[in-house]
């Protein structure tokens, strides 16, 4: 077997016990959707709220803009709710990260290789959940044919893009004492500039320039769009470009992460 | 051993010197951290500021009446996170089994709980709350829609809302004494109800407004009251709800705990 098929085996592996791991808790995690519903219902009565009466602004009315919040609702699962990266640099913290970085193994793939996992095991058990709840609910149209050939690589790369800023939120632990503030930030940051509970085009100019121009909205809006046909090749060259800038980015902190730590005790 | 209150105050600013003491241990990680939960819950402020700039009223509240419900719920969940987040830390008390060494202690036990940390990063979210729901207040009272004394009232009210949150985690944490693994249902009996009583309750429909009344009553940390002394309904039982539901939803949840706690089993660890 080739070396790189048995480094791609290892990861397949480190995957599959990453989305297995996480299926101990499904019937947790489907107490846990009931709650990401409630707040999918919250911003769904905001928005048909103020949009009573068949406000309108850029195309968006009060159905346009539930099936918005209900796409970005089941896309955080996959892009944004993962406390890996925390997780991650709590054992740089403790020095367990030192077993990591002896494995003969590339760090950075044996990590991002058990967040697929875990994001894989979140598209089933959390997505796919959500978006059947919202489905019986409040309803939810299939995604616009004409974009059909850029969802799924959209989607994909959505992903990719999140599962590099977990990691990254991980490797600050590196050169910080904890890593919850990264956190915290990536969820601010998604929630306000990429769209995650408000579509870009509501924004004011300025904050809407900012928003575009980092990587925030891959994680909401342009997914989010690509399924509502408002977004189109634009958009996924936007998710590719940043999905390539992010691993790069990755994989630079990475070497220097390795030249810096420093595990003591044991 | 009979406490008194003057003993639980003393252990409390013990308690907030000795956070504050190790937070300052890493200077620059306290300050990121407490300027970043203050973004965090300040997203939910801006959110509505950009929506009501595009449509100027929700449900007949304006962005300065809203900023007063804001700031009240605001307040209410900085004084819980500050004062008692290890309520929602409490499964990993149960699954480690440290709880056995709370049980052994001469205080009751969900102060020994409370008592293991008080959260100073907190305390900016606090502030912000504060500052938000005081301006907005300000402003409505120079607009004549709302009376001084009102002022006074709105200071407090949060108390009212702080007590709610722990009864409503408090019951919750009681869960684990049976189930353990509690961890997600805070989502759906903490999370998604704090984001909710931030907005005007009515914009919800009905089986979420009964929830937001009785099971989880974060109505009456905000929207209740500041409804009638912005004139949009309700009577003058309105301003008197918040305590007794306080009042009751404590009482109903330190029951809750008591029971359970007979059902706990330790890990053995």
């Amino acid at each position: 077997m080739s070396k790189s098929a048995r480094m791609f085996r290892f990861y397949h592996t480190a995957a599959r016990m990453s989305a297995r791991a996480n299926l101990q808790y499904r019937g947790q995690h489907m107490i846990n959707n009931i709650g990401s519903a409630v707040f999918g219902f919250i911003f769904i009565a905001i928005w048909r709220s103020v949009a009573s009466g068949g406000v309108t602004h850029n195309g968006y009315d009060a159905a346009t803009l539930t099936q918005y919040i209900v796409l970005c609702q089941c896309l955080m699962w996959i892009t944004l709710f993962d406390q890996s990266g925390i997780q991650l640099a709590r054992r740089v913290r403790d020095g367990s990260i030192g077993a990591d970085l002896l494995r003969p193994v590339g760090f950075m793939g044996l990590q991002l290789a058990g967040m697929y996992g875990k994001r894989l095991y979140n598209f089933v058990f959390r997505s796919l959940t959500l978006a059947g709840i919202f489905w019986l609910t409040v309803g939810l149209l299939p995604p616009a044919s004409a974009n059909l050939w850029l969802l799924v690589p959209g989607w994909l790369l959505a992903m990719h893009s999140g599962i590099i800023i977990t990691y990254l939120i991980g490797l600050v632990g590196f050169w910080t004492v904890e890593a919850n503030w990264m956190y915290l930030a990536a969820q601010s940051l998604t929630f306000m500039l990429g769209g995650a509970s408000i579509p870009l085009d509501f924004m004011p100019a300025a904050l809407r320039s900012v928003a575009l121009a980092s990587p925030f909205p891959c994680l909401a809006y342009y997914p989010a769009t690509l399924y509502l046909g408002t977004g189109g090749v634009r958009e996924l060259i936007s998710l590719a470009l940043w999905a390539v800038g992010l691993t790069v980015l990755a994989a630079l902190l990475t070497w220097r992460a390795r030249r810096r730590a420093e595990v003591v005790g044991g | 051993m009979k406490r008194r209150p003057a003993d639980y105050w003393r252990l409390f600013r013990f308690l907030l010197r000795s956070g504050l003491r190790e937070r300052m241990q890493y200077k620059a990680n306290f300050l990121i951290t407490t300027m970043f939960r203050v973004l965090n819950v300040l997203i939910d402020f801006v959110l509505l500021a950009v929506i009501l700039a595009r449509f100027r009223v929700i449900d007949g509240w304006d962005i300065v009446e809203v900023a007063v419900l804001y700031g009240s719920v605001s307040v209410s969940r900085g004084l819980f996170d500050l004062l008692a987040r290890e309520l929602e830390q409490f499964e990993k008390y149960l699954v480690s089994g440290d709880y056995d060494g709370i049980l052994v202690r001469p205080w009751p036990t969900v102060f020994g709980l409370l008592a293991r940390k008080v959260d100073v990063t907190r305390l900016g979210m606090l502030l912000q709350g504060f500052a938000i729901g005081g301006s907005g207040a300000i402003v409505l009272v120079r607009r004549g829609s709302l009376a001084w004394p009102a002022l006074g009232y709105l200071a407090v009210l949060p108390l009212c809302g702080a007590a709610i949150l722990v009864a409503v985690a408090m019951g919750t944490a009681a869960l684990g004494f049976w189930l353990v693994r509690i961890d997600e249902f805070y989502v759906f009996t903490m999370y998604a109800p704090m984001t909710a009583a931030v907005y005007p309750v009515s914009i919800y429909p009905g089986w979420l407004r009964g929830l937001l009344h009785t099971v989880v009553p974060m109505a009456f940390a905000g929207y209740v009251p500041v409804s009638y002394l912005l004139g949009k309904g309700g009577s003058g039982w309105s301003l008197l709800a918040p305590l007794p539901v306080a009042v009751l939803a404590l009482w109903l949840a330190h029951r809750l705990w008591l029971w359970g706690e007979r059902h706990y089993h330790s890990t053995g660890t």
